[in-house]
Order: C-alpha cells, then sequence, then structure tokens
C-alpha cells in the first residue's frame, strides 16, 4: 500500500494495489497519476451519481476459491443504458474486472491477444461469431461506450466521455468475455458470469430502505432530481440502475443515465393502464424482497400483454409477466441457448410456441434501459410447461437477449406483495406455460402401467403354462327325434371319466348339420360330490348363394366350464335339432385342465382404463394450450371455450 | 420410485397380478362365469333362431 497527497487539494490518496497505476482523489475527484515515485493530476473525474449497487470500494467476493476486493471503479455509459466496471485485486496479486449490470456479474481478466484480431468493430454483430485465443465465441453484444466518471483505484487513468467498443461475448456454460476496441487497438478480457449469490460478498455497503435499512436523509446532501419538463421531483427507485423514468407528476418519459434528466418521450395522452401491482409496492417471493418499479404493455398482431419490472439492489431485476391472467416470473439469461425449431436448455427440452415481432405500447415507472412506446422487437417464446424461454432481437439496437421464466400462480403473487386483488384466470382459459393438472401423472404414470401390465403378462404366462389340457372323453352320441320327443325322454348319459386336474372344461362337439343347426344342453356332473356343471353347446351352418357364395357357422362347436375340480364325472346331454333333422349322430370331446385369456384381458381392460383417462385429460389441456400458436403439435381444435 | 405417486394404481395392478395367478390355478374365468353382458351378447350372437 501506498498513500500520497493529492497535487490538487492535499487529501491523501491511497493505492492499495501496486499495480494500479491511477486513482480518483475522493475528496476533489482529481485522476491522480503515479510517474515514478510521485504522483500527479491528469484531470477530474466527475462525481458519479448516487446508486443502488450493494458494492464498494473495499467490498470482497470470491469466484472458484479465489477471492478478490473492488478497489475502485469506472462507471461505463452506452446509448440505452450503464453499468459499472469495478477494478479488483485476486488474493494472489493478480487484477481484474468485475462488471456489474442489473444485478449481473461478469468476472473478468485481461489475457493477451495470441494472434491478434483481425475484424474490425464494425464486422462484429450480435448473434454472430469470432474465434480468439482458439475459442469461437457468439457475439451476444457491440456497441461504442463512454466513461461517466470513477472513483477509487484503477489501473490506468481514464477520463470523463473517452470513448471505446465494447464487444461482449460468450462460449457456453457461464464462459464469457469482452474485447474492447480503443485507439491503441483491441484489448481481450475473458472469465465466468456469476451471480450474487455466487460471489459470496462481503463487506457491502448498506442500502437506505433494504434489508432492514431505514431510510434516512443525509444531511446538507441532497439527492432530489427535478423534471426538466414539469420541475416536479422524480424519485429514482433504482437510481444507478435504471435507465429511463417516466415523471409520476406530468407522465413524460425521462432520460435517468445522468442527473441531467432530459426528456425521451412525450407523456401518453392519458394513464390508460391500471397495474395490478401498484409501482412501489414491495413483496417478498421465497425469501427476496422485490420492489415494482416499473410496466409496459407490449402487443403483437394477436394480443396485448403487461409485464411489470421488479427490483432488488442485490438481485437486480426481474420482470412478472400478466396474459390473461396468467403470471409468469421471468429472470434474464446470461448464457443463451441456440434456438432453432427447438432449444435445449439445461436438460429440458423447448418447443417453439410463437415468433412475432411486437412494440411498447405503454410505459410506465423505471426501465434497466431506454424504453420508449413504439420500441420494436421480434419474440420468440420456447416452452417446455411451466418454463418459457424467451428470445427477444432488437434489430434497431443490434442486440439479442434471452430470458427463462416460470409460471407463477397468481394467488402466491397477491400474497407475495400483500394486494387486496390480483388480475387471475377466470374463464378457464390455460395460460402458455401453465402446468398441466395431468402432466406429473401423466409422465409418471406412463411408467408405471407399462411395468404393471408387464408384470400382468409375465404372470398370465408362467401361471398358464403349468396347466395342460389332456383329453378326458371322446364319445359319439346320435340324436333321435323319436327318443327326444318322448313323454319320459331321459338325457343321454356318457360313460365316466377322469378330471385329473383342476382347471377350466372344454366340451367340443362335431355334427354334420347343413343348413340346420343341433345342440344340447348339458350337465357334467361329479360322481362323488353329486355338484353339477350346466352348459350348452349349439352346431349351426349355414350357406347359399346371394350375389355370391356365403357360410354362416360351422359344424364344430364348444362350450366351456371354468373352475372344475378334480375328480369322475359324467356329461348328461339333452339335445335337440332343427326341425328337419329325425336323427344325427355327433361327437363329443372333453378337454380338461384348460386355462383363460380372458382373465388376462379383463385385467389388462381395467388396467387400461385410468391411464386412457389421465392421458386423455393431458392431452386436451395440451391442445386446449396450443391452439393460439401456429406451431401446434396438436390438430386444430375449436376455440369456442376461449369465447 | 414412480411407483409411490401411484400408490392405488400400483395396488390395483398387483391385486391383478395376484387374481390372475389364483384365477389360473383354479381354472376360473370372470368372463366364462358371468357370461358377457347383457348388451355385448345382443349385439354379438349370430341372430339365427333355431328354436
Amino acid at each position: 500500500m501506498a498513500q500520497y497527497d493529492c497535487p490538487q487539494c492535499g487529501a491523501p490518496v491511497v493505492f492499495q494495489s501496486a499495480t494500479a497505476e491511477a486513482a480518483v482523489c475522493g475528496f476533489c475527484q482529481s485522476m491522480v497519476v503515479r510517474k515514478d515515485v510521485n504522483v500527479e493530476v491528469i484531470g477530474k473525474m466527475a462525481v458519479l451519481p448516487p446508486d443502488m449497487s450493494p458494492l464498494q470500494i473495499g467490498s470482497h467476493g470470491a469466484i472458484e476459491g479465489l477471492g478478490f476486493t473492488l478497489l475502485g471503479r469506472q462507471r461505463v455509459k452506452w446509448e440505452d443504458g450503464s453499468w459499472n466496471e469495478w477494478f479488483i485485486e485476486y488474493g494472489d496479486h493478480t487484477r481484474g474486472w468485475v462488471g456489474e449490470a442489473q444485478g449481473f456479474f461478469m468476472v473478468l481478466r485481461e489475457t493477451a491477444l495470441k494472434e491478434g484480431l483481425s475484424v474490425s468493430a464494425g464486422d462484429l454483430k450480435a448473434g454472430g461469431y469470432v474465434a480468439v485465443n482458439g475459442h469461437n465465441y457468439r457475439v451476444t453484444d457491440a456497441k461504442p461506450v463512454t466513461c461517466l466518471g470513477g472513483e477509487g483505484e484503477l489501473p490506468e487513468a481514464v477520463s470523463v466521455g473517452e470513448q471505446w467498443v465494447s464487444v461482449d461475448l460468450e462460449r457456453g456454460d457461464g464462459f464469457v468475455a469482452t474485447l474492447e476496441q480503443s485507439g491503441q487497438g483491441w484489448r481481450f478480457f475473458e472469465g465466468k458470469n456469476a451471480s450474487f449469490v455466487e460471489l459470496g460478498w462481503q463487506n457491502l455497503r448498506a442500502i437506505p430502505g433494504w434489508n432492514g435499512v431505514p431510510l434516512q436523509t443525509e444531511r446538507n446532501k441532497t439527492n432530489a432530481l427535478n423534471c426538466p419538463s414539469c420541475g416536479g421531483v422524480i424519485n429514482l427507485r433504482a437510481a444507478g440502475f435504471t435507465m429511463t423514468a417516466t415523471c409520476s407528476h406530468c407522465g413524460k418519459l425521462l432520460d435517468t443515465s445522468s442527473p441531467q434528466l432530459t426528456v425521451v418521450q412525450a407523456a401518453a395522452k392519458a394513464r390508460t393502464l391500471k397495474p395490478a401491482i401498484p409501482l412501489g409496492q414491495r413483496g417478498t417471493l421465497d425469501g427476496i424482497e422485490w420492489e415494482c418499479i416499473g410496466f409496459q404493455q407490449r402487443r403483437d398482431p394477436w394480443a396485448a400483454w403487461i409485464e411489470y419490472l421488479v427490483f432488488n439492489p442485490c438481485q437486480g431485476f426481474r420482470w412478472l409477466t400478466e396474459f390473461q391472467g396468467h403470471w409468469t416470473w421471468i429472470d434474464r439469461l446470461l448464457s443463451p441457448p441456440d434456438s432453432g425449431p427447438d432449444v435445449s436448455y439445461q436438460g429440458r427440452s423447448y418447443r417453439l410456441y410463437a415468433n412475432e415481432k411486437c412494440q411498447v405500447t405503454y410505459v410506465e415507472g423505471e426501465f434497466y434501459w431506454q424504453v420508449r412506446k413504439g420500441e420494436k422487437a421480434t419474440v420468440g417464446d420456447y416452452i417446455s410447461p411451466p418454463f418459457i424461454l424467451s428470445r427477444e432481437t432488437y434489430e434497431d439496437l443490434n442486440e439479442v437477449s434471452w430470458s427463462i421464466g416460470e409460471y407463477i400462480e397468481a394467488d402466491k403473487l397477491k400474497a407475495a406483495f400483500k394486494l387486496p386483488s390480483i388480475i387471475k384466470d377466470d374463464r378457464g382459459t390455460v395460460g402458455i406455460v401453465q402446468p398441466n393438472p395431468y402432466g406429473e401423472s401423466w409422465r409418471t404414470l406412463k411408467s408405471v402401467m407399462i411395468a404393471l401390465l408387464a408384470a400382468l403378462f409375465v404372470v398370465q404366462i408362467f401361471t398358464s403354462l403349468g396347466h395342460h389340457q389332456s383329453e378326458s372323453l371322446r364319445d359319439s352320441f346320435t340324436f333321435d327325434r323319436t327318443l327326444a320327443n318322448a313323454a319320459t325322454a331321459t338325457p343321454l348319459v356318457s360313460k365316466p371319466f377322469e378330471i385329473k386336474q383342476q382347471g377350466g372344461v372344454i366340451i367340443e362337439s362335431d355334427a354334420a348339420v347343413d343348413n340346420a343347426w343341433m345342440g344340447y344342453e348339458f350337465e357334467l356332473v361329479n360322481q362323488q360330490t353329486g355338484v353339477r356343471y350346466p352348459g350348452e353347446v349349439s352346431v349351426e351352418y349355414y350357406h347359399g348363394y346371394d350375389d355370391g357364395n356365403w357360410t354362416e357357422g360351422s359344424q364344430h362347436a364348444t362350450a366351456t366350464v371354468p373352475g372344475v375340480p378334480p375328480g369322475t364325472y359324467t356329461l348328461a346331454l339333452s339335445p335337440d335339432a332343427d326341425p328337419a333333422i329325425t336323427r344325427l349322430p355327433f361327437t363329443v370331446n372333453v378337454k380338461s385342465g384348460a386355462t383363460y385369456w380372458s382373465n388376462f384381458f379383463l385385467g389388462l381392460l381395467c388396467m387400461l382404463a385410468y391411464p386412457l383417462y389421465v392421458g386423455i385429460r393431458y392431452h386436451l389441456f395440451e391442445a386446449k394450450r396450443w391452439s393460439s400458436s401456429d406451431n401446434s403439435p396438436y390438430p386444430e381444435v375449436s376455440s369456442s371455450d376461449d369465447d | 420410485m414412480n411407483f409411490l405417486r401411484h400408490p392405488l394404481y400400483t395396488a390395483l395392478g398387483l391385486g391383478f397380478c395376484v387374481w390372475i395367478s389364483v384365477a389360473n390355478a383354479r381354472g376360473w374365468s370372470l368372463w366364462h362365469s358371468a357370461g358377457p353382458p347383457r348388451w355385448f351378447s345382443s349385439h354379438g350372437s349370430s341372430g339365427i333362431s333355431h328354436k
């Protein structure tokens, strides 16, 4: 650590880092630069406007086990926003940068360009690719930027208004990089994305009004901003994070990227939209407090929806979107997936639902970019309920951004934000990513059903294999009408026969009927117990010519008696036949030990009934969800239910 | 573990497995004992009147 007196004002200027070449005097904002053993002033930095960042010089963080300390920062602005670049020193005394934008962090180190870079900044467009140091990076953003000011130590002197081109890159799995082109050529910084929680921040700044810190007015200091149009006081809810705000007095859209507010757009003729979540309303979701700071209405050729922007100083921004009473909680994605007809992200497959041009039709509150009524974008929605991936392409800004959302129940939001009421679906519509009430059941039931049906089949095969049909009786009888019509007609009775195995009994008969029938009622009589098993056999065979030959029936017929125990049996028959037949011989063949597939098929039907019901309800719900999509995998269904 | 998500359905399936085991061992047939339902029987008969 080295300490110098500011050549401008004499205040102490401390260099914690041996590698920092410049520092901003905390008293007079002079840019103090080390020259050999002395320091000199080369200019003056602007006082940075107050912001809601929880970071401060001296905050500690860690990435992949390596700690670092924030030594200074520069604030950088582009056409539609700004962010902080924190100069850091790692625990191993190397240096780097932490980019802080809207609650996202990029932890970077400068790396030499091994083979130079032959492209110009103008060649690098969002969505394109560039090879740097052996890696193929996707360009996520390319824009000219301007230094707004700085504080603390910096690796080299910068001046307010200094400009360069910043190109953000990513190559998946959280690996990111930045190319910067200035008068000295290209510089390359590479590292990883990280969330606030992942960096394990310590020694953070207390933010009045958040995390239990009371709101207080600092004496002799005013941060109040005034509307340049009506003079009304503008209280920014996410100062330093947001680029645009509407004046709560006159409704004009203001550029808030610097303390000198300017009017961006005239006020809407009338504030026609009443937000479901009022501006300034706070709510706690999953233990994190959020404040609603803005909302916008967007419209595509088919419908309009509302997007609410919520803010937390540590977590940054999230979106809540509402369409037809269905709500989605949305976070921006740092590592965008490759898009095509379908998208795969973190093990889930997303299907394209819609890809439409839309524009902002109403805006109120604060936003982290310079939103304007009429701003156009092409939005591609890929769904895997309850999740949604959205790709927004801003052709005017040469920017593509991705976000991921998850369906959230309206009642949960209502409770979180302590709202007296909330817009919710009461017409039975299906939200684009509303969880299918039968989804979980259907997904899990399929495998259970298959396993149980397989078990049922195996049991059927193995238990029926143990039974062998054996012939117990083969006999011949003759139908005689004279005997059958006699007043004392007695049944024909077979000789006794043995049934050796418990099981079903099959009785087969053959009779030479021709355009006639014959049949008999029978009783299988157990000789030991006297138990009788009745049944009926009917042999019928008809044929003729009627626009061709036809036949019906057969000269062979069977009947079955289930569950017959072993024992000695006789078969008593009472035959009858077509009136044209007076005498007809027929055979009777008794087989025992039969098993039946009917049990299996009855079980199969019962086992299929419930999955069939769940499956139909699941697919009807999905068909309704997809009915508004041009990419529906379901046949078009009537939308009368939605009317 | 999906079985635990559908305990009644799993119990029904296992019950059918046991029932089929016993029915096949005894040579029972629910269909042949009770016969087809009346609607099935009336629609499924040959329609030949022979008595």
